[in-house]
C-alpha cells in the first residue's frame, strides 16, 4: 500500500504532493461532503452571537440546514432546520430570535427551543396518528469550547475538545473572554481547499502581497511553521519589517512622499516574540491573531457552494471589557487587510482564483508540489509547508479509498 | 447600537440662494468623485478630501449590528496608503467600474462651512474578458466643510448593502 499519492511525476514522496484533481473531480468533491464536512466539528458560532434566550443561528454543513438555538437556562442545542411536517425551514434567517417558540410559517406546527413538536394546529384531523416523538426534530451533535460552538452530524464523532487537540489551548486563548464583533462574507472562485491551505501557507505572502513584501526588505524572516497533529497547524512570527521600505513603494507608485507613518502590518523587530499566530483547524477553520498595533483577532471558515466556488465568512472578536478606544479601534481597523474589501485577503483571493483557473490543465499537470522544508518532525521555518502537509495527512485519512493512487 | 440613518432630516421646504450654492457645490463634488473614480485618477479622488478627512466602509448588516467596518482610512496619509494599494500594491486587477450617484440630499451642516448628503450609489464592474456586472450597491453619508471657495469630503461613510460579497472588492467605493 502506501501513501496514495507515492507514484507522482515530481519523484517526491506521497506526503509530500498533492494531486490536482482533488480540486476538480465531482466523486472526490461528492466524497468530501459525506466523509469531511459531515464528519469533522464544524464551528457554527460564538456563543455571545446568541446571548438570549430564544436567540439562534443558521448554517448549512454537507447540504443540511441546521440550527443552533439558545432555550431555557442559557442551554445551546443544534436540531436540523427543517419542519418535521412537510420539510420548510422553520428557522427562517442567518441569526435571529424564536421568542421560544419556531413556528413553521406553512401549517403552523410549532417547535420548542430544542427542536420538540409542542403542538400542531386542528390536531383532531390526525385521530391518534400524531404520535408526538417521531415529529421532533432530530438533534445534532453539539459541544462549546472556549464560548465557540461547533456541531458534527456525526452522532459517533469523539468529543470535540479531543478533535481540537493541540489547537484547543490557542482557541481558548483567541476566543476565551472574547465578544463576537461582526461577520463578513464573501465569495471565492475556486475550490474551497484552496482558501484553506492558502492559511497555512507563509511562503507566499512576501511575493502574492507586495506591501509585505517590501516591508520584509533586507530582513532576516524569524517564525515558526508547526504540525499540530489532527491537521491542525500554526504559523507563528514576531512583529517585523521596515516601514520605511513601504513609505518608498508608496512614493513610488504615486510619484508623492508618504506624509505620516503607514498603517499596516510593518513594526520594527522588537524582542521577537511570536505575536503573530495564523492557526488552522482542519479542516475549514482559521484562526488569525496578532498582538501589535490595531488588535486583530478574527476567524474564518470556508465552505464549498460548489466544487468551484465557495463561501468564505470573517468573524471578528473583541476582549470582554477592553477599553472603548481599543474596542473602537478595532471595528475600525481590524479588517483593513481582510475580506475581499482588504488589503492583503484581496490578493489571496485573487491568487486562489488563478490556481483554480490553472488546475484546467489537470489531465498534463496533475501534481503540485508542497516539499518545502526538508528537517524531519513537524516543525519547520516561518516559509516552510509542515502545516500544509499536516492538513493532506488528515485528509487522506478522512478521504480513505475516495482518492484514486497512481496513473 | 448603531442604526441606518440618513444623515439628512428631509423635512427643509424653503430653499435660499445660499442653499442652492452650497446643493451645487457638493453635488458636483460627489459626482467629481465617482468620475475619478472610475478614470482611475485616484491622486486627484484623494485630493477631494479635507487633510483630517476620512473614508471608510461598512456592511448594512454590521451597520445595523455592533459597528464594524470594512476599513476606516483617517487622514490625508491613510487615504495616501489606499491610493498607493489601487496603483500597484495589490494585484487584484482593477477593472472598468461606472459609479452611478443618486437621490442626493443635501443639507446644512452645523455652521455654514459645513454640509452633509445622503445619496444613492450603484457600482459596475467590468473585468478583463468578463461582462458587466453589478458590483455594489448601497449609499454614501457624507459630510463636507468648506475650505475657501473649495467644498472637500471630510467625512464618507460607504453602506454596502450586500451580505456576500464579491470576490475581487478592492475597487474604490
Ligand atoms: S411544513 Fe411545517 S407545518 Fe407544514
Ligand atoms: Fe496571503
Amino acid at each position: 500500500m502506501g501513501d496514495v499519492w507515492r507514484d507522482n511525476s515530481l519523484g517526491l514522496d506521497g506526503s509530500r504532493v498533492i494531486d490536482r484533481r482533488i480540486y476538480v473531480d465531482p466523486a472526490i468533491y461528492a466524497a468530501e461532503q459525506e466523509q469531511i464536512f459531515a464528519r469533522t466539528w464544524q464551528w457554527v458560532a460564538h456563543e455571545s452571537e446568541l446571548p438570549e434566550f430564544g436567540d439562534y443561528v443558521t448554517a448549512t454543513i454537507a447540504g443540511r440546514p441546521i440550527v443552533v438555538s439558545r432555550g431555557e437556562e442559557g442551554r445551546i442545542s443544534a436540531f436540523f432546520n427543517t419542519c418535521t411536517h412537510r420539510g420548510a425551514l422553520i428557522a427562517p434567517h442567518a441569526r435571529g430570535n424564536s421568542a421560544g417558540s419556531f413556528v413553521c410559517l406553512y401549517h403552523a406546527w410549532c417547535f420548542d427551543t430544542e427542536g420538540k413538536l409542542t403542538s400542531a394546529p386542528i390536531p383532531a384531523a390526525y385521530g391518534d396518528n400524531l404520535r408526538k416523538p417521531c415529529y421532533d426534530i432530530p438533534q445534532v451533535r453539539c459541544e462549546i469550547f472556549a464560548g465557540a460552538i461547533f456541531v458534527c452530524l456525526d452522532p459517533a464523532v469523539e468529543p470535540l475538545e479531543r478533535f481540537l487537540g493541540q489547537s484547543a489551548p490557542y482557541i481558548e486563548t483567541f476566543l476565551g473572554r472574547h465578544q463576537a464583533l461582526g461577520r463578513v462574507r464573501w465569495v471565492m472562485e475556486g475550490n474551497w481547499k484552496l482558501w484553506h491551505e492558502n492559511f497555512r501557507d507563509n511562503y507566499h505572502p512576501m511575493f502574492t502581497h507586495a506591501v509585505i513584501g517590501a516591508n520584509y526588505q533586507g530582513v532576516k524572516i524569524e517564525g515558526v511553521n508547526l504540525d499540530l497533529s489532527q491537521g491542525h497547524s500554526l504559523l507563528a512570527f514576531p512583529s517585523q519589517g521596515n516601514p520605511d521600505q513601504i513609505k518608498s513603494s508608496v512614493r513610488r507608485l504615486t510619484g508623492r512622499p508618504m506624509a505620516a507613518d503607514v498603517t499596516v502590518r510593518a513594526r520594527p523587530t522588537a524582542g521577537a516574540t511570536l505575536n503573530h499566530n495564523i492557526m488552522a483547524v482542519f479542516p475549514n477553520l482559521d484562526f488569525q491573531n496578532s498582538g501589535d498595533g490595531v488588535l486583530q483577532n478574527v476567524l474564518q471558515v470556508v465552505r464549498p457552494l460548489s466544487i468551484d466556488r465557495s463561501v468564505v465568512e470573517l468573524v471578528a472578536f473583541g476582549e470582554v471589557g477592553e477599553p472603548p478606544a481599543v474596542r473602537q479601534a478595532r471595528l475600525d481597523r481590524c479588517l483593513d487587510g481582510q475580506t475581499a474589501a482588504g488589503k492583503i485577503s484581496g490578493d489571496d483571493n485573487e491568487a486562489a482564483r488563478r490556481c483554480f483557473a490553472g488546475f484546467g490543465a489537470v489531465r498534463e499537470v496533475r501534481w503540485s508540489n508542497m516539499d518545502r522544508g526538508q528537517e524531519q518532525g513537524v516543525q519547520g521555518g516561518k516559509n516552510d509547508e509542515y502545516s500544509l502537509r499536516a492538513f493532506y495527512s488528515a485528509y487522506k485519512e478522512y478521504m480513505a479509498g475516495a482518492l484514486a493512487a497512481g496513473g | 447600537m448603531p442604526k441606518d440613518e440618513s444623515l439628512v432630516a428631509g423635512t427643509a421646504n424653503a430653499f435660499s440662494m445660499s442653499d442652492w450654492a452650497r446643493e451645487r457645490a457638493v453635488t458636483a463634488l460627489i459626482n467629481r468623485a465617482a468620475r475619478l473614480a472610475d478614470e482611475q485618477r485616484y491622486l486627484e479622488w484623494m485630493d477631494l478630501f479635507a487633510e483630517d478627512g476620512e473614508y471608510s466602509a461598512i456592511t448594512h448588516e454590521n451597520l445595523t449590528y455592533k459597528g464594524l467596518r470594512l476599513f476606516r482610512d483617517v487622514g490625508k496619509a491613510a487615504l495616501h496608503e489606499r491610493v498607493a494599494f489601487l496603483m500597484g500594491l495589490v494585484q487584484t486587477p482593477r477593472g472598468k467600474t461606472v459609479h452611478l450617484v443618486s437621490n442626493i440630499e443635501v443639507e446644512p451642516g452645523e455652521d455654514p462651512d459645513t454640509a452633509k448628503a445622503t445619496s444613492n450609489f450603484i457600482i459596475t464592474r467590468t473585468g478583463e474578458l468578463e461582462d458587466t456586472r453589478l458590483h455594489a450597491a448601497g449609499r454614501y453619508l457624507d459630510r463636507f466643510e468648506r475650505q475657501g471657495e473649495q467644498w472637500l469630503f471630510k467625512e464618507r461613510l460607504v453602506v454596502v448593502d450586500s451580505n456576500l460579497l464579491p470576490p475581487a472588492f478592492t475597487e474604490l467605493l
